[in-house]
Formats: C-alpha cells, sequence, structure tokens
C-alpha cells in the first residue's frame, strides 16, 4: 500500500472513532436542555434525575470528542500539506469559527453546567444548559459547511499560485449542498441520541431495574423517532436531489448505475456491483422509480459516463449507502412500533419490543459511520470536488511514516477509546433511577404526577 | 458499582432560599471565565506543540 491510501485509512480510522461521540453529545446536548426545561416547568423528580445522569454520560462523551477532534486537526499539517497549502484560505477560517463561537461555547458553559445549579440558581443554569445546546448545533453548523464546501465547492477562485482565495464568503459557508447535510446531520444526531437512549431504557426494564426515569425516558426516545425518522428520510432524499445535481457519480455510485445514460432508472435494493465487469453481477430492483424520486427532466448520468479515474470506489459507496438506509428504517421501525404500543398502553411490558430497542440501539451511530463513509468515499478521486484531487493534496510523506503512525493510532485508541467507550457503556446500564422501581409510570411527559402502570401486554 | 468520575451538582433544595440576583450573576461570571481559561490553556498548550 502507498503513502495515499495509508493516509486515507489513517484519516477514516480517527474520523471514524470522532464522529461517534458529537454525533451523540449534539443530541445529548438538547435531550438535557429539554429535560431541564420540563423540570422547571413542571418541578418533577424524574426530569432532574434524567438530567443529572445523562450530563455524566454527556460530559464523557465531550471529553473524548475533543480530544479524538484534535488528532484530525493535526493531520491536516502531516498527512494532508497539499489540500491544506491549496485550500486553507478558504477552509481555515471556517474551522477557527467553529472553535471560537461554538466550541468555547460548548465548553465554557458545560463547567456551570455540571458544578454550578446550586450556585447560579435555575434560571442561569438553564440559560447555561442551552447555550451547550446552542454551542453543539453551532459546531455543527461550521463543520458541515466546511465539508460541504468540499462536495460543492462555491464563492471561490484560482489564484495564479495554485491557490483557492474566497471571493463571497456568504457563497462559501451557504454552498448548495450545504442546507440539506446539515440538516440530514442534526437530524441524525437527534435520532443517534433518541435511540441510544431507547436502548438503554428498555435494558433496564429489561432486567427489572427500570423506575419511572427509564419508562419516561423510553416514552420520550420512542416520541422522538416517530417523529424525526420521517423527516429525516425527506431530509436525506433532498440531499440525494442534491447529490444528483452537483456530484452526479457519486450518486451513481450510490444507486449501482453503470449504463452512461437512461430514459428511467430503477432502485437497486440489493446488488454487487463489479467495477472491473462494469455491471451488477446480480441485482434485486424496483424499475423505474426515478421518475417519482427525482425532479422531472433531471439527468441521472451513470457511472459509464464518467472516465474511469473519476469515479469512486463503487462497492463501497453502494454498500455503506444500504447500510445506512437500513439502519434509519430500523429507528424508524421501532419509533412507530413504540408509539403504536404506547398508544395501547403496551410500550413498558412488550418484552418483544424492549429487546429489540436493545439491539437497535447502537443503530444511529452505525447509519451515521455509513453515511460518512458514502458522502466521503463517494466524492473520491476529489478531495474538494472537481477542484483538487486527492492524491495532489498528500504530503510528502513516505508510506513507511504513515504506516507506523497508522500503528501508534490503531493501538493507542484502542486502549484509550474503548475504554472511555466501555465506561460509558456500563455507566449507561446503571441506569438514572433513584425513586423506587415499583412508582407508577408517567402518561407523558407533561402530566402533572405520577398516573397508572401501563397494562401487560 | 463503578466510582463516579464526574459527580454533577444537583439543583438547590426545594426550600432553601433564592440566591440574590447579583450573587448568582457573579457565580456565573467566574464559572464561564474560569471555564473559558481551561480551555484556552488547554487549546494554547496543543498549539505550542505544533509551533
Amino acid at each position: 500500500m502507498d503513502a495515499l491510501i495509508l493516509s486515507r485509512m489513517q484519516f477514516g480510522f480517527t474520523v471514524a472513532f470522532h464522529i461517534i461521540f458529537p454525533a451523540f453529545t449534539i443530541g445529548l446536548a438538547s435531550y438535557l436542555a429539554v429535560l431541564e426545561g420540563l423540570w422547571l416547568l413542571t418541578k418533577r423528580d424524574v426530569f432532574k434525575n434524567l438530567y443529572l445522569f445523562w450530563l455524566k454520560v454527556f460530559a464523557l462523551a465531550f471529553g473524548m470528542g475533543v480530544v479524538s477532534g484534535v488528532v484530525m486537526s493535526y493531520q491536516f499539517g502531516t498527512n494532508w500539506s497539499g489540500f491544506i497549502a491549496a485550500g486553507g484560505n478558504v477552509l481555515g477560517p471556517l474551522l477557527a469559527y467553529e472553535v471560537l463561537t461554538a466550541f468555547f461555547l460548548e465548553a465554557s458553559f458545560l463547567g456551570i453546567m455540571l458544578y454550578g445549579w446550586k450556585r447560579v440558581g435555575k434560571r442561569l443554569h438553564f440559560f447555561a444548559t442551552c447555550s451547550v445546546a446552542f454551542g453543539t448545533a453551532l459546531s455543527a453548523f461550521w463543520i458541515l459547511s466546511a465539508n460541504s464546501w468540499m462536495q460543492t465547492p462555491a464563492g471561490f477562485s484560482l489564484g495564479q499560485d495554485g491557490r483557492l482565495v474566497a471571493d463571497n464568503y456568504l457563497a462559501v459557508i451557504f454552498n448548495p449542498s450545504f442546507p440539506s447535510r446539515m440538516a440530514h446531520m442534526l437530524l441524525a444526531a437527534y435520532v443517534t441520541t433518541g435511540m441510544a437512549v431507547a436502548g438503554a431504557s428498555a435494558w433496564r426494564l429489561l432486567r427489572g431495574q427500570g423506575g419511572p426515569e427509564s419508562r419516561m425516558a423510553l416514552r420520550m426516545a420512542v416520541l422522538l423517532l416517530a417523529v424525526l425518522m420521517p423527516l429525516q428520510i425527506l431530509a436525506g432524499h433532498q440531499s440525494g436531489i442534491v447529490t444528483q445535481r452537483y456530484q452526479p457519480a457519486k450518486l451513481a455510485a450510490m444507486e449501482g448505475w453503470w449504463e452512461a445514460e437512461a430514459p428511467n432508472r430503477g432502485t437497486s435494493l440489493i446488488g454487487l456491483p463489479d467495477a472491473q465487469a462494469e455491471k451488477n453481477l446480480f441485482e434485486l430492483d424496483v424499475p423505474n422509480t426515478s421518475g417519482w424520486l427525482f425532479e422531472k427532466g433531471a439527468k441521472l448520468q451513470g457511472l459509464k459516463a464518467f472516465a474511469a479515474k473519476d469515479r469512486p470506489p463503487v462497492a463501497v459507496v453502494y454498500w455503506a449507502f444500504r447500510i445506512m438506509v437500513g439502519m434509519g428504517m430500523v429507528m424508524l421501525a421501532i419509533g412507530l412500533y413504540g408509539a403504536w404500543l404506547w398508544a395501547r398502553g403496551r410500550l413498558d411490558a412488550n418484552r418483544w419490543f424492549l429487546r429489540a430497542a436493545v439491539l437497535a440501539s447502537p443503530a444511529g451511530f452505525v447509519a451515521v459511520l455509513a453515511g460518512w463513509v458514502t458522502t466521503e468515499v463517494g466524492r473520491q478521486p476529489w478531495i474538494v470536488q472537481g477542484v483538487l484531487r486527492t492524491a495532489d493534496a498528500l504530503s510528502p510523506v513516505s508510506a513507511g511514516q504513515v504506516a507506523i503512525s497508522l500503528l501508534v493510532f490503531l493501538i493507542v485508541y484502542s486502549i484509550v477509546f474503548c475504554a472511555g467507550a466501555l465506561y460509558i457503556l456500563r455507566l449507561v446500564g446503571q441506569g438514572a433511577e433513584e425513586t423506587p422501581a415499583q412508582q407508577p409510570a408517567p402518561i407523558s411527559p407533561f402530566s402533572a404526577g405520577p398516573a397508572r402502570l401501563d397494562s401487560p401486554a | 458499582m463503578m466510582p463516579p468520575i464526574i459527580e454533577p451538582q444537583g439543583p438547590p433544595d426545594p426550600g432553601a432560599p433564592p440566591q440574590p440576583l447579583g450573587r448568582a450573576l457573579l457565580w456565573f461570571a467566574f464559572l464561564w471565565i474560569v471555564s473559558l481559561l481551561i480551555v484556552a490553556a488547554i487549546a494554547y498548550g496543543l498549539r505550542a506543540l505544533i509551533l
């Protein structure tokens, strides 16, 4: 393997570890703001106990997200100096704004969230919690803007020295793919957290340790999944339409389309794309769906419309996309079925549903990882779509040097982050319960007090 | 049971008298600035490693 593929593996490995934590903390920060708001409104201990419990998880995940994020910015200099030399003028300010406006907001108010409740009072503490939630979303705003610019670059010109110069920063920030990708990622973070909370609560209920906190958390998570998953599907679809306009080769790889031109395309449910043979060896598809999936008159190009050197690795993109969609469907099913069980008063007692929720608890994380693989591998061979090739962005490093640093990353991450993730998992397993498990379950997050127990299935 | 790494502080006790607003704001500003300084110190420490 050469230095290019090793550097890509190294960045992919470190970013995959990193993205798990922000995806969780963006959702958790908003969940904490909702919990504290509900506690202020209702004064019910169940919300306070849930808040204090998930705050510990948030703080740990936030810390691990920061540490794993720093590693990536170092790699821009060590492994991707060609990228920073060419595009640093455009991207540098976006990353700097992320630190100045968002990260400092999150990190500085986190101290008040953790240790200031008694000292600053209820309202100022709530303000701090909301600021952290806003900060996490703002952080996603800048990072998504920077990454979206790499997918659909706009608002720049090429200088005489080969460097990219920003002409219009509003066009850089709000580049064509940014709005749909921002919505898709924020919703992904919320449903990922919702699924994790649902799984943790279901685990406690299955073990007979679930009290009002687990029951309330399960209801809130199920409601969130039932409402947000359909919106997430719409956001993903909109992102697909933007991809069709600006990154047709990526869309062709996602869909497994080979023929350069076709009046109508189908939706490939499952197949075996073969890049050598330039066809799908096996395929199960729904024919002629493009007419209602894409805009009228949209040009739907297949991979053969592009030179082989301009195509992304099709099998990786094709399968990563299906894993993401599959995990999304699992979360949609959990949300809708859970809401149906709740309406029938059988949510806590249906052990098959609880087992399914526990099994599906990592579904959001898997979907986020698969989605990022789809979009990043799908952009290849470009690091900035149509402007700068990944091969031209590499630092002058040898394969041996990158192999050693990759090995060090593998060892250190295996120890540090796996230990941290295991600690968070064990903490989550302990649950938020402080009150007796036999206390009646709440009917809804807004009910004034304990109500009836759900009837058994 | 695992020993806690982080033990967040809960809300004021239900019967406790509320803090005077000025005092609460001073605590808010103090905790905010201390947190900010800690983040800045870590950030500049990391920056020093690469420059």
